[in-house]
């Protein structure tokens, strides 16, 4: 009667430059959505969405949308610890954005340790280059970096929703395998992987499940 | 019920046997006696139980014969019957010829002892019944032993008359067959006027008998076997008793019954007037008796005694028309008895048949049958729904993870703090302490909280405003405010006849784990902007804090008193369930104070790392 509507919890967290679209990307993700202006973060904010593995398993996402702001760093860097995943989000348009990957990841690195998270290198603003934009960052370029770090990378746009469901569902599906190596455990004092816990049916959680048009009712 | 309706089968069967051979032994006895007044039947009760004791012991060796072979012998019987037929007197009962007998003459005593191998009818039909010798008695012990009683208590046939209940029963009997007495002595003519009119179709009804005796048979288990259900065997067998006589002779018995059965007189008055009368008739009847007896197993000698048929046809016509009627009467009086057993007025039974409308019914039985199931139904939801509590809303709205990463940011500044503890000496560590607990004592709440309970939103917008000025960040309540005009909204036109509590208490509870949860967000989202804000006053933002903080519990607990008046404008089936969904609303508004209360202490060290 009972069944548990996630088995898994996985905090990621999305890191990276101010205005790169970390925000944008979330929305759309969990919302479907694209907002053509919207506040700056202020410290973190939080999205949650459902989103099922290859075997079917079901993983709530719990995502962690800090701020790119320099003043907010010191405290952004706090939340990193309890994360299993890190998505370093840069802007495809923005050269700088992309240099600073390197030290975006070893910040999440040494504030995640002793845990070892899985990192994706996620370029967004992709519909900008097909509609004319002036690329600074080549597929090339970030794929070399990606290989070269054993990262997962993908190209994405938050206005036209290209490859946000792929870039999450990757990640997830990673940290999932890790579970299931055995290289990640679920522990105590550590919310990077929490199980899930039992939930009646036919109630709305606020979770938007791979339905991204769909806006939540309350 | 199977075996009543076999039983109902032969009883009709003895019953009709047993009319006739009744008069057979009347016959007999007027064969022996000639004649016999009616004012000899007065009888001695001791008399008649010995008669009973042998009545009983004749019909033992009989027990063995089958109902097919009853029939047959019934279908004889009738025939021998309808030779015997004009010697009736049924006024006096079978016992009581006995008794006369013994009384006055021995010889009949012991031509009726005789009877069971004289006569073979006797033999098959009896075969339970103790009171056979009477003529209704026979339908069972129950009936029996009234008949007995009224008997008992009477001295006379005709003092029977007087009689209301079953006595009555035997006296009408009676009255149709004197009549046809009557009718024999005092006018030849009409008899032999019936006679002719029945002569005419004589022949076909002696055809037709055999035919009319399996009607006979069948009638009785089709229309009357449901009545074994009340388990009245006496009920029963009186009625099979009537109804077959009746479809036997109906046809038979109209013509005598449009000549004779009408205007009858009374028949102490008949049976007074025409005394002589009987003594002729059965001295008619001795005269007809004598061919009679062997032809009982023929139906070839039926022929030629067409004239005894039709008066027998005629008599017995009448007598089950009326005799019907009495039957009915009794059934219907009996029945009621029947039914009053242990029941006085009926009660009982008016309440199963559904007549008395305090009683309930089988309406109102399954009306209570689905309220009790939809209870039950919303039990189930309500446990359902129980196990999504606050708690899950309230993560549901990111107030968990606002908490969770406020208490980050909380553990964060209190590790600097300690840092800063270990790291200064002297006067340092001296101020530094007294301004920590400078900032300690400004962030004290309040005590009394009852300040602001009827807290309007402008009241609130103000003095949020007001405080959030002070603090200096740019953060805003406006989500706050939305949410509490949302639920003002629902609040108002909420139609109070369509919810039930179920309903309210979950949009209470919803309410409030958001009101709450937008509290985690600001709370959370002030303790990053005050640890980036480069100009800090502590004083003031404590202050501010502090203001916020007592303004925000004051609204939960506001809202959560808006819903709980609500519940007084519902209709509920459940007040249990109404007053444990307020208790939990105001459990639940108090949690909603406790986490407001929680992130207010963990900006503590935020402000204090900021007074530093």
């Amino acid at each position: 009667m009972v069944e548990p509507i996630f088995d898994y919890q996985f905090r990621l967290i999305l890191i990276g430059d101010s205005t790169v679209g970390k925000s944008s990307l979330l929305k759309y993700f969990t919302d479907g959505k694209f907002a053509e202006l919207s506040d700056p973060t202020v410290g973190v904010d939080f999205f949650a969405r459902l989103i099922e593995v290859k075997n079917g398993t079901r993983i709530k996402l719990q995502l962690w949308d800090t701020a790119g702001q320099e003043r907010f760093r010191s405290i952004t860097k706090s939340y990193y610890r309890n994360s299993v995943g890190a998505l370093l989000v840069y802007d495809i348009c923005n050269r700088t954005s992309f240099e600073n990957i390197p030290q975006w990841m070893v910040d999440a690195r040494r504030h995640i340790e002793p845990h070892r998270p899985v990192f994706a290198l996620v370029g967004c603003k992709a519909d900008l280059v097909s509609n004319g934009g002036h690329r600074e960052v080549s597929q090339e370029e970030a794929k070399s970096f990606a290989e070269k770090n054993g990262l997962f990378n993908i190209e994405t746009s938050a206005k036209n929703g290209m490859n946000v469901e792929e870039a999450f569902k990757a990640v997830t599906q990673e940290v999932y395998n890790r579970i299931q190596t055995g290289e990640y455990k679920v522990e105590d004092g550590w919310d990077g992987i929490k199980t899930g816990f039992a939930r009646p049916n036919g109630l709305d959680f606020n979770l938007v499940e791979a339905e991204p048009a769909k806006t939540s009712c309350c | 019920m199977d075996t009543s309706d076999s039983e109902c089968f032969e009883s009709a069967d003895e019953e009709f046997d047993y009319d006739f051979q009744y008069e057979n032994i009347k016959t007999k006895q007027n064969q022996c006696t000639k004649t016999i007044e009616p004012e000899l039947c007065k009888l001695k009760l001791e008399e008649q139980e010995e008669d009973d004791v042998v009545a009983d012991v004749k019909h033992v060796p009989n027990e063995a014969l089958s109902p097919s072979q009853t029939a047959l012998q019934a279908v004889t019987d009738i025939i021998s019957g309808c030779d015997n037929k004009t010697n009736t007197e049924s006024s006096i009962p079978n016992n009581d010829i006995n008794k006369l007998a013994s009384n006055t003459h021995p010889k009949v005593n012991r031509e009726s002892e005789n009877i069971p191998t004289i006569n073979n009818n006797e033999n098959i039909d009896k075969q339970n019944n103790v009171d056979d010798n009477w003529g209704w008695g026979d339908d069972g012990s129950d009936w029996g032993s009234e008949v007995v009683k009224e008997l008992q208590t009477d001295d006379s046939p005709q003092s029977n008359n007087e009689d209301s209940g079953w006595g009555d029963f035997d006296a009408d009997w009676e009255t149709p067959v004197q009549t046809e007495n009557t009718c024999s002595t005092k006018g030849k003519e009409e008899f032999s006027k019936n006679d002719h009119i029945s002569d005419d179709y004589g022949d076909w009804e002696s055809l037709d008998k055999p035919e009319e005796k399996s009607k006979l048979c069948e009638n009785p288990e089709s229309s009357w076997g449901g009545w074994g259900s009340w388990g009245v065997t006496s009920i029963l067998n009186t009625a099979t008793q009537g109804v077959s006589t009746l479809t036997s002779h109906v046809s038979q018995g109209l013509s005598a019954v449009l000549e004779t059965g009408m205007g009858i007189p009374e028949p102490e008055e008949l049976a007074k007037m025409h005394v002589p009368g009987r003594e002729n008739t059965l001295n008619e009847n001795d005269s007809a008796d004598s061919p009679s007896t062997p032809v009982a197993f023929g139906l070839g000698n039926l022929v030629t005694g067409v004239s005894h048929l039709t008066k027998f046809v005629e008599t017995t016509g009448n007598k089950v028309i009326t005799g019907s009627l009495d039957t009915l009467e009794a059934i219907g009086k009996k029945t009621v008895e029947v039914l009053q057993e242990g029941d006085p007025g009926l009660k009982k039974k008016r309440a199963f048949l559904k007549l008395e409308p305090e009683k309930p019914n089988l309406s109102q039985i399954l009306r209570e049958a689905k309220e009790k199931a939809e209870e039950e139904n919303q039990q189930q939801t309500m446990t359902a729904k129980k196990v999504v509590n606050y708690e899950a809303l309230f993560d549901d709205h990111q107030g968990l993870v606002h908490l969770e990463a406020l208490e980050m940011l909380s553990k964060v500044c209190s590790i600097k703090l300690d840092h800063l503890n270990k790291t200064l000496t002297g006067d340092a560590l001296k101020e530094m302490q007294e301004t920590l607990d400078q900032v300690k004592e400004l962030c004290e709440l309040p005590e009394d909280e009852e300040e602001d309970i009827k807290l309007s939103l402008t009241d609130a917008e103000n003095t949020l405003g007001s405080a959030l000025k002070e603090l200096n960040i740019p953060i805003n309540y406006n989500k706050l405010f939305e949410t509490w005009k949302d639920t003002d909204n629902w609040l108002n036109n909420v139609n109070t006849s369509f919810i039930d509590e179920v309903e309210l208490h979950q949009q209470a509870i919803e309410t409030l784990a958001q009101l709450t949860a937008i509290a985690m967000e600001q709370f959370h989202k002030s303790g990053e902007l005050l640890m980036v804000k480069e100009h800090r006053s502590t004083a003031d933002e404590a202050d501010s804090l502090v203001q916020i903080t007592t303004t925000l519990k004051s609204l939960i607990l506001n809202q959560a008193n808006r819903f709980v008046d609500k519940f007084e404008h519902i209709k509920t089936t459940n007040k249990e369930n109404v007053n444990e969904q307020i208790t939990n609303i105001f459990y639940e508004a108090a949690n909603s104070g406790t986490y407001i209360q929680t992130a207010f202490q963990l900006l503590i060290p935020v402000l204090q790392v900021g007074a530093i």
